[in-house]
């Protein structure tokens, strides 16, 4: 571990017991069959680094966090840390709803270590953070839900920490709250503070992040900084016929139909120029189905929101790998992060199969205009 | 100066310490909004604890000092019972709060890292509410009995420690044995209705057979319901004997430290 090393990870692993039940006093336990929530993970943070953490439900970033945090203890491994940790693992932790919003900041500043005479230190800065002082003295149970979160993040960011880490602090509260959840993360990354974040929108941190890890089954999956983002070895431009088949499966096997294989094709070779080329989206079917369907290809962006979408009707009948493309023409769209979804509907419009997420495009080194589309915008100045 | 997390969760009895008492801000914070969030700060909720203790103290009274007829000697009986009864009061309801503390507070637990003694130790500290409630009260009817104080109230603040050091361990084991049965909470208010009638409560440990006074002597209750009519009524010194039981609690608050000291990061993942 170097001094510059803030949370240095060596063979992290975190098994629990898939019990069934709790053992009470009459009945001996379950039998134990464990699982890896964190599989042998080895990582360096270094000081200063802001880290995203993104990954579907149950694939260990938060048991990560928690290990850090002292929470729970790893199987095997070990975390060095240097420096003070704060960790908020859920805003608002241990508010007590009775007692008014001043009482319950030095109980929640309690909570992250903090002194009294630390708080009251800190105490104006808070409320006006807070942003409402007439309510300071009002029980918290009559606080509407955003006046709770704003106070329970007034007191986080309060917190004189050198390793901050957030989970899920973006999932509650309105745009507003967000954003200011980022523009705070951003001041203390100002500080040289270093900042882990779990996240399920990626994207809202893209700005601000230095290194984004992305879990799958306990083990991190993709790992880039921004800056080799371009070099990334896994082609997500490719999907495979198994993950299709698999998410397949989930649904009823009913509808016959096969999409065998979909690629993103476009002549950039370097995924950070893909915008600036014809993108090409082709995908190989092969169904049999005995009523007329249509295949609707969606362009979101990460937080599931549509940017654009195309469609195709095909024909009832049996073939054998037709071919499907979809073609953007270059310059159309913004470099930004964007996923694509596939959903064959039938012709009343009602969805057979979605194929959600399907390919990402990741993260661009440069989101410096926002948007995701090339609307002519004509400006003049007088 | 780095920080190292690994399985075995070693924790140094020196830093244990240390942390303990650093975290005695969160205790305090945690037993303050308690006591405020049970409400029984606001007037309604003292005047409601102390009606419901005269209540029971009526009751007491009747039944058995006026109807079995228990004889207390000198001290009148409402005076000679309510020690016993708020002090009893005190590990019941330290037994309660504890027996499901951490399951409460998983939420908490799951979320946040800090000394996990704090959260059966805040308990004890609600607990004393009652406590002060139930001593004032007995200096008001104490009074109004027209009893006179004794040197032997000197001994009260000692005998008080001894009450916070018997409570804490029972507490801790409690609230330890909770960690790994669901059933704790019901077994210990069960045994709580039980051992009343075997702890010099309601009566004189004079009424007792020779034969089965060991039974007093190892409760560590009784003994300090004994020694506080001892510092308070003017009662005679009781037996040491009854130290067997205070010195029995003593040892196992030592163990209830270091079993904490040794369960402390595995507690989340045993809830």
């Amino acid at each position: 571990m170097t001094p510059e090393t803030a949370i240095s990870i060596r063979n992290l692993s975190k098994s629990y017991s898939r019990a069934e039940k709790r053992s009470n006093l009459l009945r001996k336990p379950a039998k134990n069959e464990s699982f890896f929530a964190v599989d042998n993970i080895s990582l360096d943070i270094q000081k200063g680094e802001v880290v995203c953490i993104s990954g579907h439900n149950g694939s260990g970033k938060s048991t990560l966090l928690k290990m850090i945090a002292e929470v729970t203890q790893p199987t095997s491994g070990e975390i060095e840390i240097d420096g003070k940790v704060a960790s908020i693992l859920e805003i608002g932790i241990g508010f007590q709803p009775e007692i008014s919003g001043y009482e319950n900041i030095f109980l929640s500043g309690a909570m992250y270590g903090l002194k009294k005479s630390e708080i009251e230190k800190k105490i104006d800065k808070i409320i006006e953070m807070f942003g409402f002082p007439e309510f300071i003295n009002t029980p918290v149970k009559y606080y509407s839900s955003g006046m709770y979160m704003r106070l329970a993040f007034s007191v986080i960011v309060n917190i004189e920490a050198d390793i901050y880490l957030f989970d899920e602090v973006t999932s509650v509260g309105d745009t507003e709250f967000r954003q200011k959840v980022i523009r705070e993360i951003s001041r203390l990354k100002s500080q040289n503070a270093t900042i882990l974040v779990v996240t399920h929108t990626p994207t809202l941190f893209s700005k601000i992040s230095d290194k984004f890890l992305t879990f799958d089954k306990g083990k991190i999956s993709i790992s880039n900084t921004a800056q080799n983002s371009n070099n990334n070895r896994n082609n997500p431009l490719h999907i495979l016929s198994d993950t299709l088949k698999q998410i397949k499966e989930t649904y009823s096997s009913e509808i016959d139909f096969d999409l065998v294989e979909i690629n993103i094709i476009t002549s950039a070779t370097d995924l950070n120029k893909i915008f600036d080329t014809n993108i090409g989206i082709k995908a190989n079917f092969k169904y049999k189905s005995i009523s007329e369907f249509t295949i609707v290809m969606a362009i979101s962006d990460q937080t599931g929101n549509t940017i654009t979408s195309a469609s195709a009707d095909l024909q009832h009948g049996e073939t054998d790998n037709k071919t499907i493309t979809f073609e953007i023409p270059s310059g159309h769209l913004r470099p930004s992060p964007i996923s694509l979804n596939v959903d064959i509907t039938d012709n009343q419009g009602k969805t057979l199969i979605s194929y959600p997420n399907i390919a990402n495009v990741p993260f661009t080194e440069d989101i410096t205009h926002s948007g995701y589309v090339n609307i002519p915008i004509k400006v003049e100045v007088e | 100066m780095s920080k190292i997390i690994s399985p075995d969760g070693h924790i140094g009895t020196l830093d244990y310490l240390k942390s303990i008492c650093s975290a005695r801000h969160l205790a305090i914070a945690l037993a303050k909004g308690e006591i405020k969030n049970q409400s029984s700060m606001n007037i309604t909720g003292i005047f409601l604890n102390i009606i419901q203790s005269l209540i029971g103290l009526t009751v007491y009274w009747i039944v058995f000092g006026v109807a079995i007829g228990i004889d207390t000697g000198e001290i009148p009986y409402p005076v000679f019972v309510l020690p016993g009864i708020f002090i009893w009061h005190y590990f019941s309801a330290i037994t309660g709060y504890c027996s499901n503390c951490f399951i409460l507070n998983q939420n908490l637990i799951e979320k946040l890292y800090f000394p996990r003694i704090c959260i059966p130790l805040s308990k004890i500290l609600v607990g004393l509410v009652d406590f002060a409630i139930g001593f004032a009260l007995f200096i008001i009817l104490f009074i109004c009995f027209g009893q006179s104080f004794t040197l032997n109230w000197l001994a009260f603040p000692l005998i008080f420690i001894l009450i916070i050091i018997c409570v804490t361990t029972i507490g801790l084991c409690i609230s330890f044995v909770s960690l790994f049965s669901m059933d704790t909470a019901r077994i210990s208010a069960q045994l709580t209705n039980f051992l009343i009638f075997i702890t010099p409560v309601f009566y004189p440990e004079t009424i007792i057979p020779e034969n089965f006074k060991f039974i007093l002597y190892i409760n560590p209750v009784a003994g300090i319901i004994e020694y506080s009519r001892w510092s308070l009524l003017g009662a005679p010194l009781p037996d040491f004997k009854y130290l067997i039981g205070i010195a029995l609690t003593i040892c196992l608050a030592i163990s209830a430290f270091f079993i904490f000291k040794k369960y402390e990061k595995r507690i989340s993942d045993l809830l």
